[in-house]
């Protein structure tokens, strides 16, 4: 009969009617995520052995890496490493090939960010591997292995010249980059005072002027605060890429979670050493106030942040045994508790993901 | 008699239903088409020519982007090229999984096929019900390779990931399921008279034209031909299970649904079979580290994709990238007999026909 | 409760007369008030009509649709008109400015004009029309000359394309559409709606024309461009038919005109085979708005199940079917009135 087809189909849309919705409430309710879900690409700066050969097999160029040579060891160490995620097309190549499990996949999926710079991720060597003193003569050292073959003599002549056109006529130059004169005398002063800060500058001025003028405005702002040895200041320019820009150094960060605290850390950063407001002063405090309670009653104030008694616990001791994460959770607890959860709970699961890598599961 | 003037229509580029960046330019006689046009490239995004500055393992997830519906068919089926170019084999277990992910993959590609037809003739209820079905294929792709959609889960030589335990389950209720999904979908979607008016009888392809086109997959086992590479080129362990090729008599849009449907069918029996029969032991075979098949080689690998046929024709110059990379898209050759079986038709059945022709217009732009 | 409306009508009446107006005056300005009564229950009711379509869909899709505005998303609605409000203007420069500007404005002028009739309760008709259901079927058609000026004024081939199938469609449609209705006007001997609602306080007409209903039901789907015949808008194929070219409050209009359409309809549906505002308990008034909403309620699970016919199967449906069964069905009606006549005597 014509027209039962057309009922057995009412029927059924009737039925689904008042069934169950099927959809999730996204904000509200969080996606379940299988364990070998690929959100982000991160990195765990201590594993790497910087051997290169992610880089070779990722197709899209999205890893970096550059190395120096450790003096005593001789061998290639990590000095910076990032990951171009608007490039990635999240296919395992370099999770697979890595042989330290350097790299993994978090489960962490919501990656838009509003501008292309903030995409990028940018890991450091903890400042502990920089040895002191010899930072202004290790840039020579250093041994870059970019990940394109691009670099070729004629960009480095270029910086050459650059180089010698800053030492000869500074005010002209730097004029076109810094807006008052005052700015381009000190400048011109931490330039010649630093071959570090000159030959990043010369770079610069020749690949981006306008960031030449962002990050030379950061380090005039810094020479003119406290007037730092430029050695110190030096490590501004690299991280004023990226995400981690204006990030004075990332001395605050402990070792073992600084991959993480660099995923979350976004823009801001501990307060400047010197030259401290009234409010800063006043946030000092109360950040030392918090440090305190947080060694005498852990367990009352992680909870808060921490949803098991388990995480807690982990948390407590991890916090215990470093003052750095310490220090750091004391801060972020005063400034953004929302943060301060996220934190902590990426630093129980490195913690916990590094015990279950030494019980021998392969992940 | 009134004079009636002949007018062109475009529906494309930009259009509701044209699956993506497809452009049809209709010369019309009121509601009835004249000739028919298909322009095609704006999804062009140089595969072909990328392949030939990555290195074989580097393009896997390229190749899975060509038919990003059906994504780990057209990876296999570019592993399997680099596999015979090079002579790498693949474990037993590691084949039985690609059979299984790749039935996976043509069961998905099939339900957004049922799905977006059901929404190019506006029941949209329909897609709806399809795409309900389709996530929880997408849900094992996440628990096998982790990424649900461009899974890029082949590798040369195997496959990335073992299966997971939790995969096991999932696939078996899915199996059970899906006679009921498919009694939904003949309830909702093929036994409606509306839904079969409009496509039996439309866009007829006969099995002469269909060959002399080069029309492949589905849409050729729709005009009558039982031509399937599963059995006609054997690849993949295919000989091992039963299973039956879809056929369809009569060539039009309607025949062209109850193949892909019938299909589903079958392929939830390979992949049931596959289960059983599948041996534990090694997903990835021996693979050396850089790999650098002899200069001159040449192979061409087909297999049967979702859309048809899919080949992979990969030339060797000794170095560790190909010197050329040929894909023999089937949605790009089955996209041209369009205006043959649109001709004399009306608008509304162009659009019935390039949803049963089911191109994925990354894979025939390229 | 029940006169509640009609009771404040003549309370107002009485009370402009009280102030010193002619009776002609106080009629007049009481015929402005229901007016703009009638065309604030419209929007507001569109309003609602929208989010309850989207619901039902989604529901019917095992989604929940919007549930983010307001208690179960009851606010979207307005959250998307304050949108098309605030949105700006276009009109493309080839177009016929006048016709495109008109357009919009004639289709929900028609619209509204529908509400006339229907007697929306006991004695609650705006106008007791004794040639109400002739002047429902003809202001009714008018619609077609909206959506064929904006196909027409659009200058552009989809416009176009979905003007002319509404034409075709819609003179298609208007004989079966009368036709069916021949029935129950045979029955009654009346053409004035209030005279038919009172004819069915024994018997609704559903039971005593099956087949006209049916007939009507399905023509009156077509008259409403919905789907699955909704060949004017045909999203898939035209793109929006005879609207795209149009945006922000003009498409809105459009918008707002076809679901005041689909209430003026199904309230006439309940009005011709549901016994109209009779009911037991409730007031009338209310008992017509629960009808005419179950009415609306199928047309949108016809629309979200079906696919679209095609444009030759829906004129061939029409002529070929649609049209000889009502015809049947009168020549049945008219047999069926004489022997019930000739039992009595």
């Amino acid at each position: 009969m014509i027209g039962k087809g057309l009922l057995k189909g009412l029927g059924i849309t009737a039925k689904h009617a008042f069934e169950r919705e099927i959809t999730q409430q996204y904000p509200e309710e969080r996606p379940f995520l299988q364990d070998r879900f690929r959100g982000s690409l991160a990195y765990d700066y201590p594993k790497c052995i910087a051997c290169g050969l992610c880089i070779k097999a990722c197709p899209n160029n999205v890893l970096t890496l550059e190395t120096y040579k450790d003096e005593d060891t001789k061998k290639k160490k990590v000095d910076s490493y990032s990951i171009d995620l608007q490039y990635c097309l999240f296919c395992n190549l370099c999770v697979e090939i890595c042989p330290t499990d350097t790299l993994y996949f978090t489960h962490e999926f919501e990656l838009t960010t509003d501008n292309r710079e903030g995409i990028k991720k940018i890991y450091h060597r903890p400042p502990e591997l920089v040895p002191a003193g010899k930072t202004a003569a290790e840039p020579k050292q250093a041994e870059k292995t970019p990940s394109t073959s691009e670099t070729g003599d004629k960009r480095l002549k270029q910086v050459e010249a650059m180089k010698t056109a800053l030492l000869k006529t500074p005010a002209k130059i730097l004029g076109k980059i810094l807006p008052t004169e005052e700015d381009v005398a000190i400048m011109s002063e931490l330039m010649q005072g630093d071959d570090k800060i000159l030959a990043k500058l010369a770079q610069l001025m020749i690949e981006d002027r306008d960031k030449a003028a962002r990050v030379a405005a950061a380090w005039v702002k810094k020479g003119r605060v406290s007037g730092p040895p430029p050695g110190e200041v030096a490590p501004v320019a690299v991280a004023a890429q990226g995400r981690v820009a204006e990030r004075p150094s990332p001395g605050e960060i402990p070792p073992a979670a600084a991959s993480v605290a660099e995923e979350e850390e976004g823009g801001t950063g501990p307060p400047a050493p010197t030259g401290l407001s009234e409010a800063e002063v006043k946030r000092l405090k109360q950040v030392e106030a918090m440090k305190t309670a947080l060694l005498k009653t852990p367990a009352k104030i992680l909870a808060k942040i921490l949803p098991a008694e388990k995480d807690v616990a982990i948390m407590s001791e991890l916090m215990q045994g470093d003052d750095k994460i310490l220090a750091k959770l004391a801060q972020l607890m005063i400034e953004d508790r929302d943060k301060a959860a996220r934190v902590a709970a990426a630093w129980v699961a490195r913690e916990k993901k590094l015990h279950q890598g030494e019980g021998g599961k392969t992940p | 008699m009134f004079k009636t003037d002949r007018y062109i229509i475009n529906i494309g580029p930009q259009h509701p239903s044209t699956h993506g960046g497809l452009h049809v330019e209709a010369v019309m006689d009121g509601e009835e088409v004249v000739d028919v046009m298909v322009h095609l490239g704006y999804v062009h995004r140089s595969v072909e020519k990328i392949a030939e500055s990555r290195t074989y393992p580097q393009f896997i997830p390229y190749a899975a982007r060509l038919d990003y519906m059906a994504t780990n068919l057209p990876a296999w089926g570019y592993v399997g090229a680099v596999e015979k170019l090079t002579g790498v084999a693949v474990p037993e277990r590691a084949q039985y999984i690609r059979v299984i992910m790749g039935e996976l993959s043509r069961i998905a590609s099939h339900m957004m096929f049922v799905g977006s037809l059901a929404i190019d003739l506006a029941a949209t209820t329909g897609l709806l019900y399809c795409l309900r079905d389709r996530e929880r294929i997408m849900d094992m792709f996440e628990m096998t390779s982790g990424q649900r959609l461009l899974s890029a889960y082949m590798r040369i030589g195997g496959v990335s990931h073992d299966l997971p335990e939790e995969f096991f389950p999932a696939i078996r209720s899915f199996l059970a399921d899906v006679p009921r999904m498919l009694d939904e979908y003949n309830g909702l979607i093929t036994g409606n008279e509306i839904l079969q008016a409009r496509c039996s009888g439309i866009g007829v392809l006969d099995p002469e034209t269909a060959i002399a086109y080069g029309v492949t997959g589905p849409n050729l086992r729709a005009s009558g031909i039982g031509y399937d590479l599963r059995r006609a080129d054997l690849y993949g362990f295919y000989d091992r299970f039963d299973f039956e090729v879809a056929v369809a008599q009569k060539g039009d849009c309607l025949a062209r649904l109850l193949v892909r449907l019938e299909e589903i069918q079958q392929s939830a029996k390979i992949i049931g079979q596959a289960l059983e029969q599948m041996p534990e032991g090694e997903i990835l075979g021996k693979v050396p580290k850089v790999l650098k098949p002899e200069k001159g080689r040449e192979v061409y690998h087909r297999i049967e994709s979702a859309k048809g046929e899919l080949g992979y024709y990969l030339v060797s110059d000794g170095t560790e990238k190909p010197a050329r990379l040929h894909v023999r898209a089937p949605s790009f050759i089955n996209l041209m007999v369009l205006p043959v079986i649109s001709r004399g038709g009306k608008l509304q059945d162009i659009i019935a026909n390039i949803a049963t022709l089911d191109p994925v217009l990354g894979e025939s732009d390229r | 409760m029940e006169n509640l409306f009609v009771n404040l009508a003549r309370a107002l009446s009485v009370w402009l007369q009280h102030l010193g107006l002619s009776p002609f005056g106080s009629d007049l300005l009481l015929l402005v008030l229901q007016w703009t009564a009638i065309i604030l229950i419209i929007t507001l009711n569109v309003l609602i009509l929208v989010w309850l379509e989207r619901k039902i869909s989604g529901f019917m899709q095992e989604r929940l649709g919007p549930n983010r505005l307001g208690p179960f998303g009851c606010f979207q609605t307005i959250a998307d008109t304050l949108k098309l409000l605030t949105k700006e203007d276009i009109i493309p420069s080839q177009t016929d400015r006048l016709i495109f500007k008109t357009a919009p404005m004639f289709f929900i002028i028609v619209s509204v004009l529908l509400y006339a009739v229907i007697p929306m309760g006991r004695d609650m008709a705006v106008v007791d029309l004794n040639v109400g259901l002739f002047y429902f079927i003809s202001v009714g058609s008018l619609t077609t000359i909206a959506i064929l000026m904006a196909g027409w004024a659009s200058n552009n081939k989809w416009s176009l394309l979905g003007a002319m199938r509404s034409v075709a469609q819609m003179i298609s449609y208007e004989i079966p559409l009368a036709f069916s209705l021949l029935g129950v006007v045979m029955i009654t001997g009346s053409l004035n709606l209030s005279a038919i609602v009172a004819a069915q306080s024994h018997i609704w007409f559903i039971i005593l024309q099956p087949v006209a209903f049916v007939t009507f039901f399905i023509a009156a789907t077509a008259e409403l461009n919905r789907g699955p015949f909704d060949m004017p808008e045909a999203e898939q194929e035209l793109t929006a038919g005879a609207f795209t070219e149009y945006s922000g409050m003009r498409w809105a209009l459009f918008f707002l005109a076809e679901y005041t359409n689909l209430a003026a309809v199904s309230a006439l549906a309940a009005t011709l085979f549901f016994g109209g505002w009779q009911g037991p308990l409730l007031p009338s008034w209310i008992w017509i708005i629960i009808k005419t909403y179950l009415i609306m309620l199928v047309f949108m699970w016809l629309k979200w199940t079906f696919p679209r016919i095609r444009m030759d199967h829906l004129m061939s449906l029409s002529w070929k079917v649609l049209i000889p069964v009502s015809l049947l069905n009168i020549l049945v009606t008219g047999v069926g009135i004489e022997i019930f006549k000739g039992m009595r005597w």
